[in-house]
């Protein structure tokens, strides 16, 4: 984000005369990340607007005899469950997540996202929610040890599967390197960098900064403070290939 | 969002069943990094999305005996790009690595990634995949819109930066519905459509079809690469794309493939461009007709005429960098030859 409307349009029309062997200098004005800090709406809000629209399975069901009992995600409005394949979830349910290592459940629908989930029944406000579609990076979590992006993940898909938020990074390496090269501004950033940046660490201890600036440009920081993030994670590299 | 009903099926025939319900809408959700968002827009506003990331036969990297590599529709980019089988294709892997970022490649699958709907400003906010057949893009902004293919009412480019490459490598897509046991393998390229009309999508599924798995045949001796102009490090659209696929005999090119992407609503396959580097070598000269020759119909609308040039450049330099020359370009040159390790395959039970 950054360019304004004219200075996008300025570019485009200086493209044209840009010569063969020109390397293309990065200037942010992302056509994807266009709507990014447009619409702060938490997922909460969006579905507060909804009434629930609980749809019976049953007509779907009739033919399928067998009934299995499901653990993992079950439908309140019906007790009795088809092949867990087939079933069908409609409305309010209960899942268990394993946040953190805790065994915590909530009440979704269907679409409840896992940042609705972590935000608003968890109390977990590390995740953000910044973008809609997840251009910012500010609410990612990791599941079963990858980084996703808790506001396009739908809570039933990660039922039953160990979440990990930055809440639980408070002992670890990456804040403390964050602090000491003074890696935030405003901050709002912070906790789903903090998360990427230990994902990708786990994933490549010994990345070059070439590789931290790719790997990490999930995560966008309003407050522009990339090269202390780069100087913290640099930093993790050193004391991991130092021993 | 609206809300839906949701289903997790842990087969292929349990998600057919699920996706071919009568009188609903549904969706089909891989990672969901493309599909969440649009839903929470109301741009797709499904009855039932059906969540097959959890069917095992669609969560391996494997090959069978002809060599081809097989992807299931659960395979994220992160785990194509670690895969040994995938080593021999170094166009793919290229764009791969340009998308980055550790989420993206973590939760987004391959397949997901070649049905990404378009990025078309009318259509993400809205007004549909035509935008008032094509007058609100004629009218509007349209810097990222089409320069081929654009004579109809659709201007949108495709999304998928991995189409390109694939469809080079000669990639098929298996498609499996509507009906039970009902299956088809299509080339990739023949998945994409342009839309004429406001009821039909840039792709050929049907309600209730969807891709299982994308093949990508062994790579024999071809030379292959990805080249995109981009005017961002971050994990946006490029202005224009090129995949090239060459065999070259004794110097010179005896079978050509070249694709274009962010230029047209499809996929854009330069055929002509792809003949005329026939039985020529590559030189600097050559690859830079051939660029020329693969835009050479393109009618830009009234804000893009620059991504002719792009275009071309980007045809020119992946022409360039599949014959190994040093392009002085944005990405690092992968390794051409594969490194597949024998005792690492797996075979199709
Ligand atoms: C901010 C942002 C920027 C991005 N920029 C880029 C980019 O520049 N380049 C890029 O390549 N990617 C980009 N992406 C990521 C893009 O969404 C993916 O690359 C990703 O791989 C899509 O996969 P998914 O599994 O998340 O798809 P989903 O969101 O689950 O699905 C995408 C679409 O495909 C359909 N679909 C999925 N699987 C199947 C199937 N098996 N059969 C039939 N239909 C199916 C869905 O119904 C949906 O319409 C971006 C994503 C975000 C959030
Ligand atoms: S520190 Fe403010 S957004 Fe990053």
């Amino acid at each position: 984000m950054g360019a304004s409307q004219s200075d996008a349009r300025d570019v485009a029309t200086c493209l044209n005369l840009i010569p063969d062997s020109y390397t293309f200098i990065p200037v942010d004005l992302g056509n994807c990340c266009a709507h990014l800090f447009h619409r702060l709406e938490p997922d909460g809000f969006i579905m507060s607007q909804q009434s629930s629209q609980g749809v019976s399975r049953r007509g779907f069901l009739k033919g399928s005899g067998a009934a299995v009992a499901v653990s993992t995600v079950v439908s309140s409005t019906e007790a009795e469950a088809a092949a867990p394949g087939l079933q069908v979830v409609s409305g309010e349910t209960s899942i268990t997540l394993k946040v953190n290592g805790k065994s915590m459940t909530a009440k979704v629908e269907p679409r409840t996202t896992l940042l609705d989930v972590l935000r608003y029944q968890f109390d977990l406000t590390g995740a953000k929610p910044v973008s809609l579609g997840g251009s910012s990076g500010a609410s990612t979590v990791l599941i079963g040890g990858k980084a996703v992006m808790a506001s396009t993940t739908l809570a039933l898909a990660v039922a039953g599967k160990e979440v990990t938020t930055c809440e639980s990074l408070g002992g670890d390496a990456v804040p403390a390197a964050f602090v000491e090269h003074d890696a935030q501004q405003c901050g709002f950033c912070t906790p789903g960098f903090v998360v990427a940046v230990r994902a990708f660490l786990n994933k490549y201890p010994n990345a070059t900064e070439e590789q931290i600036r790719a790997g990490l440009n999930g995560n966008i920081c309003r407050c522009g403070t990339y090269a202390n993030i780069l100087q913290a994670v640099v930093s993790l590299v050193k004391g991991n290939s130092n021993g | 969002m609206k809300n839906f009903e949701y289903a997790q099926p842990t087969t292929e025939d349990e998600a057919v069943a699920l996706l071919t319900e009568p009188k609903k809408d549904t969706a089909v959700l891989a990672g969901g990094t493309d599909l969440v968002g649009l839903m929470k827009r109301m741009v797709v506003t499904a009855d039932r999305v059906v969540n097959i990331s959890e069917i095992k036969s669609l969560q391996q990297v494997e090959r069978d005996d002809n060599g081809s590599v097989w992807i299931g529709a659960a395979v994220c980019l992160g785990d194509f790009l670690d895969n040994r089988h995938t080593d021999q294709y170094p166009s793919t892997k290229q764009v791969i690595q340009g998308i980055s970022s550790i989420q993206l490649q973590s939760q987004g699958t391959l397949v997901g990634e070649l049905l990404r709907r378009p990025n078309c400003w009318y259509f993400r906010e809205g007004h549909g995949l035509l935008a008032d057949s094509g007058r609100m893009v004629n009218e509007g902004d349209n810097r990222y819109h089409a320069i081929l293919g654009n004579r109809g009412p659709a201007r949108f480019v495709n999304a998928s930066r991995l189409a390109p490459s694939l469809i080079t490598l000669g990639a098929q897509v298996r498609i499996i519905g509507p009906e039970k046991d009902e299956e088809q393998i299509l080339e990739l390229a023949d998945l994409y459509r342009t839309p004429a009309a406001d009821s039909e999508l840039e792709n050929v599924l049907q309600p209730g079809q969807f891709v299982t798995h994308v093949i990508i045949p062994t790579h024999g001796d071809r030379l292959t690469a990805a080249y995109e102009v981009r005017q961002g490090e971050g994990p946006d659209q490029p202005l224009a794309a090129a995949a090239v696929s060459i065999d070259v005999v004794a110097g010179t090119v005896q079978n050509a493939s070249i694709v274009l992407g962010q230029v047209a609503p499809t996929p854009w396959i330069a055929r002509e461009a792809a003949q005329l580097l026939c039985g020529k070598e590559v030189t600097e000269e050559s690859a830079a007709m051939v660029g020329h020759q693969a835009v050479s119909g393109a009618m830009p609308l009234s804000q893009n005429e620059y991504k002719i040039q792009l275009a071309q450049v980007a045809v020119k330099r992946a022409v360039l960098k599949a014959a190994g020359y040093d392009t002085g370009g944005l990405d690092t040159p992968m390794p051409l030859e594969p490194t597949v390790s024998p005792s690492l395959e797996t075979h199709i039970a």
